[in-house]
């Protein structure tokens, strides 16, 4: 009863208590308060940007996209039905020469249709294509050039080798009307001659020729895109083997140092999370290879198990550049430190594409980098003392990396790609004498989304 | 009289001067808890700023249900318990180790605790002994309980504590002897 009372009597003292805090107190919190509202201001701006930037990259996709599907559902050709999409795919692949002989078979045989085709592809153009007023040429009859006109309200005409050649390049609103008529149909020639004014294969070939110039200036562009970068990273000696330390350094001995009689262990090694943030500008060399240069921010970390804190400089003789911190850890195994290395990193690499389907793609990459280190808490391992310890003058500040990765496109002209990555780092971070050949390790997830304008 | 309801739904909506308020309305009473399980006043205010930090960032948490102050309590407790952990001057001290002392056995005498000498007292008690005796005699938690926060053995808090309370009886017992409380003026 007497133990209760003291303790009841101590609560009842303590319940009591009162002591009033300095200003500081205040002042510090309300400035941390203030700044965690700042990051988490700027955290939201961050999110909304990459939004936006999403949102704009689905947007002008959709872009791309529409004329084609459009197209496709209005393709009609009067007195002739309707021609299926797949009808229409399957129809001539069409060069220059083709091109020409249909123009001759489609004017000699069937003027009327063809004029009546001419007119809808004319139509189609103006309301499908026609957010870009495109100024033409319509090599028709009078007639048919003042019913067209009269029809579209417009001064836009449009050549029929304009029409063929444009299906080559996701035209197909115009091209359809034109590419149903096949060779059964055409057959049997009429020796009528055209109305029309005939463009002949040489015109056709040098617009063929431009277009195709064209074409292949827009695939050699360089093309941007933002990758982030997310996963594990940790230390190894090579790849696949064992995490470094373990495998190579006996218990440490327990002298040389203050602490008393400690439990001395090696430290063991963990991975950690890793991430990173990179630009890219690629450029396709031909149908299947491509190569590309790349610069951004890295994070990557591994753990160590450390053991108590000793806030004292070790003496400059332990090692062969002075500690550059106040304190250093027991190696006791006993709490994990997360080692961190930051680093900005240009590289180069090579990709090869290949198409599994219709709308994925498939790359493959290798890539070389340069690490500049911009900072580091990681600890050295000093074996002889048993301590851990941080020195970044003991880091390498340049350090050269390969990685390699597959990544997955998205759609008929991917914007977005997803895919596995490995990097491995050439040189050990560490160039204390004596210390364990280690390299850093990534195995993470890549998510890429392509930026600005998409090749056609 | 404040609308701690009110004043709670202010703070989610990260208004300042209602944390500032609510800072007011509670600082005395938890800087008083977190001197208690430190050794001296600086060492206290910063685990009071820490501790504040976690009661805003986490106050979506608090159901209303029971008291806020005992609410923000618990976390002074355990925001100083890491405090302790973390610093290297307390580390040493609060590791204990898992043997058995045998509990020393001492009715209480008849003295009178007053709370400054006491407040002393505690603090001067190693920080493992302190700690154990806060968590036990003060704040009421089991020793089942203290084990569990602190990784230890529940026997190891039993027979710690009532080393701290010897201790600290031996102490007042003196005091009482020597009329210390002349000196602070009790």
């Amino acid at each position: 009863m007497a133990d209760r009372s003291f303790e009841e009597q101590v609560r009842e003292e303590m319940a009591g208590l009162l002591i009033r805090p300095g200003a500081a107190v205040w002042e510090k919190l309300e400035a941390d308060l203030t700044r965690k509202k700042k990051r988490r201001g700027l955290i939201w701006f961050v999110f909304a940007g990459l939004g936006i930037l999403l949102l704009s990259a689905v947007w002008y996709n959709m872009q791309e996209v529409q004329p084609n599907t459009v197209a496709l559902q209005a393709n009609t050709v009067p007195g002739k039905g309707s021609v299926s999409p797949k009808k229409a795919e399957r129809a001539t692949p069409l060069d220059s020469n083709n091109a020409v002989t249909i123009h001759d078979k489609e004017n000699r045989e069937q003027p009327a249709m063809i004029h009546d085709k001419v007119e809808t592809a004319a139509i189609f153009h103006k309301t499908v294509v026609g957010r870009k007023p495109v100024k033409q040429v319509l090599p028709v009859s009078a007639d048919t050039t003042k019913r067209v006109t009269e029809e579209t309200n417009t001064n836009s005409s449009i050549t029929i080798a304009d029409a063929i050649v444009s299906r080559t390049d996701n035209m197909t609103a115009v091209t359809n009307p034109v590419t149903p008529v096949h060779q059964e149909e055409l057959s049997d020639s009429v020796s009528t001659p055209a109305a029309t004014t005939i463009l002949t294969s040489d015109t056709v070939s040098k617009e063929m020729t431009a277009q195709t110039k064209e074409k292949t200036a827009v695939k050699k562009r360089w093309q941007l895109s933002l990758a982030v970068t997310g996963g594990i990273s940790g230390m190894r000696k090579l790849p696949g083997q064992t995490l470094a330390y373990q495998s190579s350094i006996s218990n440490p001995s327990t002298g040389g140092l203050p602490g008393g009689n400690n439990n001395y262990k090696v430290p063991s090694l963990q991975d950690a999370g890793s991430y990173g943030i990179t630009l890219l500008a690629d450029k396709q060399l031909s149908k299947r290879y491509g190569v590309g240069i790349s610069v951004g921010y890295e994070s990557y970390r591994s753990k160590t198990n450390v053991g108590k804190r000793v806030d004292s400089s070790l003496q400059s003789s332990f090692f062969s550049s002075p500690a550059d911190q106040g304190f250093y850890y027991i190696s006791t195994d006993s709490v994990p430190y997360v080692n961190r290395f930051h680093f900005a990193q240009a590289a180069v690499s090579g990709y090869a594409k290949y198409s599994l389907g219709k709308s994925l793609q498939l790359r493959w990459e290798l890539g070389l980098g340069l690490s500049a280190l911009l900072g580091s808490n990681a600890l050295h391992y000093d074996n002889g003392r048993g301590v851990l310890f941080t020195n970044k003058s003991l880091l390498r500040s340049l350090q050269w990396n390969l990685s390699t990765g597959i990544e997955f496109g998205f759609g008929k002209q991917p914007f977005l790609f997803l895919g596995p990555q490995i990097t491995w780092f050439i040189q050990s971070p560490y160039t204390d004498p004596g210390s364990v050949d280690q390299h850093l390790f990534r195995s993470a997830l890549r998510a890429r989304i392509v930026l600005g304008k998409k090749r056609k | 009289m404040v609308n701690e309801q009110q004043l709670v739904k202010d703070c989610l909506k990260n208004k300042l001067i209602a944390q500032k308020q609510l800072y007011e309305l509670y600082a005395e009473r938890m800087l008083g808890v977190c001197f208690r399980y430190t050794k001296n006043l600086n060492d206290a205010e910063e685990v009071l700023q820490i501790g504040f930090i976690k009661v805003f960032r986490n106050l979506h948490q608090y159901r209303q249900e029971g008291e806020l102050g005992a609410w923000i309590r618990r976390i002074m407790v355990t925001s100083a318990l890491n405090y302790l952990k973390r610093k290297p001057q307390y580390q040493l001290d609060l590791a204990f180790e898992d043997t058995y002392l045998h509990p020393v056995e001492r009715d209480t005498p008849d003295i009178t605790v007053n709370t400054k000498d006491l407040l002393q007292l505690i603090t001067q008690l190693p920080t493992g002994y302190q700690t154990i005796f806060n968590l036990y005699a003060v704040e009421g938690y089991t020793h089942a309980e203290i084990g569990q926060m602190l990784g230890i053995k529940e026997a190891t808090s039993r027979s710690q504590y009532a080393r701290a309370r010897a201790l600290l009886i031996n102490w007042l017992e003196n005091k009482s002897g020597n009329n210390i409380k002349s000196q602070y003026g009790g």
